[in-house]
């Protein structure tokens, strides 16, 4: 056997690997021969010695994976957090716009009535009376019944409350209908007849805004029950 | 050699008796299937080995350091062939377990009581002589890294069983019978560079 194979031949007997048999023949052959023993003991330190060598470089290879695990963690933690903040900001934005440009918000914001009080000197008449009961169903964001007890107000134009109801409908459509094609050309009919009420070109701004078209998106209707003053 | 841990970037699932054949085997498969080794089990041996250190109130033993060494330790008892039942995480936790009480056992000089069943043998050595096989060691991995890159990667290769055709591969060489060639050349070197070193007398 030449020294090439010997090598891997005790290599094999030091991890191990030879077959049982094999292996008494070697044993024997060790006490048999001190040469060989004498080999197989030089053989061994050095395939000790390499061995040694091999676990600390599989040691560090086990570092710098934990490093490159630690590393990932970090930066999937600070993306996390970072969208995290961004979601919790989108949320409360939106939260926000809807409050504040949203149809129910824009129909309580600019709701035209002055509420009468009853005193010594001025007694409530009975269109005074429903005129009222009309505003509390609106406040209460009742708006369909708001509206149809706000229409008897428009059948005279001599009637005190002639324009404010056909602009409280306007809103009441507003909430109800939203900002169709055909609420615009009765808003604008409205703009373009009665001057009376200032709340109409601010209303007009907000409505034609972009956070109006946010606050209109579909996915609102869920939180169209949320009172925007509590929000 | 290359060192990094990009194998691990796409691996596929083996079974725990199909990872322990591959590292018994060695070569490149036995190389990928330690790191998925480590890979799969090490964050739930770290944790038992935490949850182990603070049941047992020690704040001296690193955990990190005792799930490589106990790894390291298992990964070799694995390729000289020592049998073992049940779970790689239970018997990489076993070893970790034995190596932290040994390692009390000499720090505190309080005999513990342990299961006979889970017990796997560990070397004791005092720290003088730890100490000095250290001091060795370091001046024979000095003369070993003269032998050049060529030597060392063919050398750390052949000793984790791969064979000649993909040492030669790996190394670009013509062939296997070339490998086989630098092979012997160098491990001859290597016993002549240890024959007058007393690193593993001591």
């Amino acid at each position: 056997m030449d020294d090439e194979n010997l090598d891997d031949l005790i290599a094999e007997y030091l991890s191990n690997r030879m077959p049982k048999a094999e292996r008494i023949v070697f044993e024997q052959r060790m006490v048999a021969n001190p040469m060989f023993a004498k080999s197989v003991a030089e053989t061994g330190k050095a395939h000790q010695f390499l061995e040694h060598i091999h676990y600390q470089e599989l040691r560090q290879k086990l570092v710098a994976y934990d490093q490159r695990m630690d590393r990932d963690r970090l930066v999937r933690k600070k993306w996390l957090i970072t969208l995290t903040f961004i979601l919790v900001c989108s949320f409360f934005c939106f939260l926000w716009i809807h409050s504040h440009w949203s149809a129910t918000a824009i129909a309580l914001t600019y709701a035209s009535g002055v509420r009468i009080q009853s005193d010594q000197r001025h007694q409530l008449t009975t269109d005074d009376l429903y005129w009222q009961i009309a505003l509390d169903t609106y406040s209460k964001k009742d708006f369909k019944n708001a509206w149809q007890q706000f229409i008897p107000f428009t059948a005279q134009p001599e009637n005190p409350h002639y324009f404010e109801a056909q602009w409280n409908i306007l809103l009441c459509r507003l909430v109800l209908e939203g900002a169709t094609s055909e609420w615009k050309e009765d808003f604008n009919l409205f703009l373009r007849t009665h001057h009376g009420i200032d709340k109409s070109l601010d209303a007009k701004k907000k409505i034609n805004s972009w956070q109006y078209r946010v606050a209109s998106l579909p996915c609102w209707t869920t939180f169209s029950t949320i009172n925007p003053q509590i929000i | 050699m290359k060192t990094n841990t990009d194998q691990l970037k796409a691996r596929p699932v083996y079974t725990d008796e199909a990872l322990i054949c591959a590292v018994r085997a060695g070569g490149s498969a036995g190389d990928a299937a330690v790191m998925q080794i480590y890979a799969t089990h090490h964050a739930v041996v770290k944790i038992w080995i935490q949850n182990w250190i603070k049941h047992n109130r020690s704040a001296r033993t690193d955990a990190v350091d005792l799930v490589h060494d106990s790894f390291l330790l298992m990964i070799y008892k694995i390729r000289h062939d020592v049998e073992f039942d049940g779970h790689i995480t239970t018997y990489w936790f076993g070893i970790a377990k034995n190596m932290w009480l040994n390692q009390h056992k000499k720090d505190s000089r309080v005999i513990l009581v342990q299961d006979e069943e889970e017990f796997y043998e560990v070397d004791h050595d005092t720290p003088e002589r730890q100490l000095l096989i250290r001091e060795e060691f370091r001046e024979a991995e000095k003369l070993f890294n003269r032998l050049g890159h060529k030597c060392r990667d063919i050398l750390l290769l052949w000793i984790q069983h791969y064979t000649m055709e993909e040492i030669a591969e790996r190394l670009h060489l013509t062939g296997p019978i070339m490998a086989r060639k630098i092979k012997y050349e160098c491990f001859k070197k290597v016993k002549k560079m240890l024959k007058y070193s007393n690193v593993f007398d001591l």
